[in-house]
């Protein structure tokens, strides 16, 4: 007990700041343009809202997102220099699967309406774009911005507006709420000075969405009875 | 006044007579100036350099070709310096790697002194780890294995003794670091037939000098030295400081001498083996491979002098 109690965060930072960085930077020059219709994608996706017969399509796209990041950047990048990222690349595929559990219950929902879940269309997609765009705005090169479906900071981020607008089960939230944790320590110990910004962020998106979020799904009407 | 240069004649006779110094002039350097330093290997009296290169965070650079030429050229300029041993480990991301790359391009330097560890629970999981080890570095076989962390060392240290019989290693060790599990690393020093311990051991944590190094010396057990900077730490923070006026006449030219030295002038310590990731440090930890070593009485107003800064 004495021993564990002996370690500091410093002694689980297995890599050089500079190394990360240039992890990031490697992974989405091989990854270009990839970033184009994963973007679209997305933006497409938020645009269907959480309303209708096309509520699945929200989740399945974050569920096609989190097996994305599992694969590509945990299992095939991250793993090479940190070994715990085998851990979460089955950790954010079980979130997949999660997402996935979500889109296939809303498909059988083929009565769910939700006016009022159309306007949060644009807070979804802000959602998705927040982080990139405080990154620009930090300055960090193009190949340094890291996005929804590619990156688990901004996927985590998103789909936890995703899930409270949607009402998602509580047994969704563990996971990203756990990477934020995680991904903010990581960068702590690195002495990134910019390592409040994904919780702060997530703080303020999770406020906001608490506060606006829609209504509860009301039975589809035929647009002759409403 | 104290010195390197003031040799107890009669002890450094009593040390070249057991194997425990020896100065090797290195390619390159006169016979009347600075020698390489090695120390006597105790379980078979072979020598190795003072200093190592630990891989340790610096070498774990994943696939950046820029970064792994980097570290090729540290290697070589370690190696070029008269530097032998390289210490790494499955835990230490994709450093194994890295160093494969590295001798690989650098043609299979064969003064190598390959140092490797075994870092996971059960027999069949350290057998797979160390055949997997093996291709990382493309080295044949490694020269000296350790358990890294006392992690299930009563499962993997008999296995590790069959094959050195077997002449697949050449010496059995354990490491542990930060100054941890000292207890146990105590019994496995008493009770098991290694040849080397790896423990931390600088100016900041000088724990082991209490127990662990006066039983190495007992018991004719090498002592690797992990951490002689502490991280970094020591040598960032001496960095800010004048060297002490004295020093230069001492025979020591730099912090990283400063420290070094006095790590591996302790009369347990084999070799410390210090990470980076600059061929400018690699050269400034190798110049403390030459010259002589500070006696007790230096050793210790070196020790009061860094407490003071």
């Amino acid at each position: 007990m004495a021993d564990w109690l002996s370690y500091e965060l410093i002694d689980f930072l297995m890599f050089a700041p500079e190394t990360y960085w240039r992890m990031i930077e490697l992974y989405n020059n091989d990854l270009w343009p990839l970033h184009v219709p994963i973007t679209l994608m997305l933006v497409f996706a938020g645009m269907m809202g959480v309303s209708g017969r096309r509520r699945w399509i929200l989740p399945a796209v974050f569920a096609l997102c989190w097996f994305m990041v599992a694969v590509f950047f945990f299992a095939l990048r991250y793993s090479e220099i940190f070994w715990a990222a085998g851990y979460w690349a089955w950790t954010f595929a079980l979130q997949g699967a999660l997402f996935t559990a979500i889109a296939v219950a809303e498909r059988e929902k083929t009565t769910a309406y939700c006016p009022e879940a159309r306007k949060y269309s644009a807070f979804i997609v802000a959602a998705v774009a927040a982080l990139p765009l405080i990154q620009w705005g930090q300055g960090a090169s193009l190949a340094h911005i890291q996005l929804t479906g590619l990156l688990p900071d901004p996927t985590a981020l998103a789909s936890i507006v995703v899930l409270f607008v949607m009402r998602a089960p509580w047994w969704t939230y563990p996971i990203p709420l756990a990477w934020m944790i995680f991904s903010t320590l990581t960068l702590y110990v690195m002495e990134d000075a910019y390592f409040w910004v994904t919780p702060a962020v997530t703080s303020i998106v999770i406020t906001v969405a608490v506060a606006r979020r829609p209504s509860a799904a009301v039975p589809h009407q035929p647009h002759w009875a409403r | 006044m104290d010195s390197f240069q003031n040799w107890d004649r009669r002890r450094l006779l009593q040390l070249l007579a057991s194997g425990a110094v020896s100065a090797v002039l290195a390619p390159g350097i006169g016979a009347t100036s600075k020698a390489l330093l090695q120390k006597a290997i105790p379980s078979s009296g072979a020598t190795v350099p003072a200093i190592g290169l630990g891989s340790w965070i610096t070498f774990n650079v994943g696939r950046d070709g820029e970064a792994i030429r980097r570290v090729t050229a540290i290697i070589r300029a370690f190696l070029d310096a008269g530097g032998r041993m390289i210490d790494s480990s499955p835990m230490y991301g994709s450093s194994q790697a890295t160093i494969g790359a590295a001798l690989k391009a650098l043609g299979q330097p064969n003064q190598l002194i390959a140092v490797d560890k075994v870092w996971t629970d059960g027999a069949s999981s350290g057998r797979r780890q160390l055949q997997t080890s093996l291709e990382r570095w493309g080295v044949p076989r490694f020269d000296l294995l350790q358990v890294h962390n006392l992690v299930d060392w009563k499962t993997h240290l008999p296995i590790l003794f069959e094959a050195k019989k077997r002449g697949d290693v050449g010496y059995v060790g354990v490491t542990t670091s930060h100054g941890r599990r000292h207890g146990e690393l105590e019994q496995i020093m008493k009770s098991q037939p290694i040849d080397f311990v790896q423990l931390t051991y600088n100016m900041r944590y000088r724990s082991a000098e209490r127990r662990l190094l006066p039983l190495a010396l007992e018991r004719g057990i090498a002592v690797i030295v992990n951490r002689p900077y502490d991280g970094g730490r020591l040598i960032r923070f001496a960095k800010k400081k004048q060297l002490p006026g004295w020093v230069p006449d001492a025979g020591v030219g730099s912090w990283a001498e400063y420290l070094l030295k006095f790590n591996v002038s302790h009369p347990a310590v084999t070799c410390a083996i210090p990470a980076t990731s600059s061929v400018r440090h690699v050269k400034e930890n190798m110049a403390a491979c030459y010259g002589g070593l500070p006696d007790e009485q230096l050793r210790a107003r070196m020790l009061q002098a860094f407490k003071e800064l």
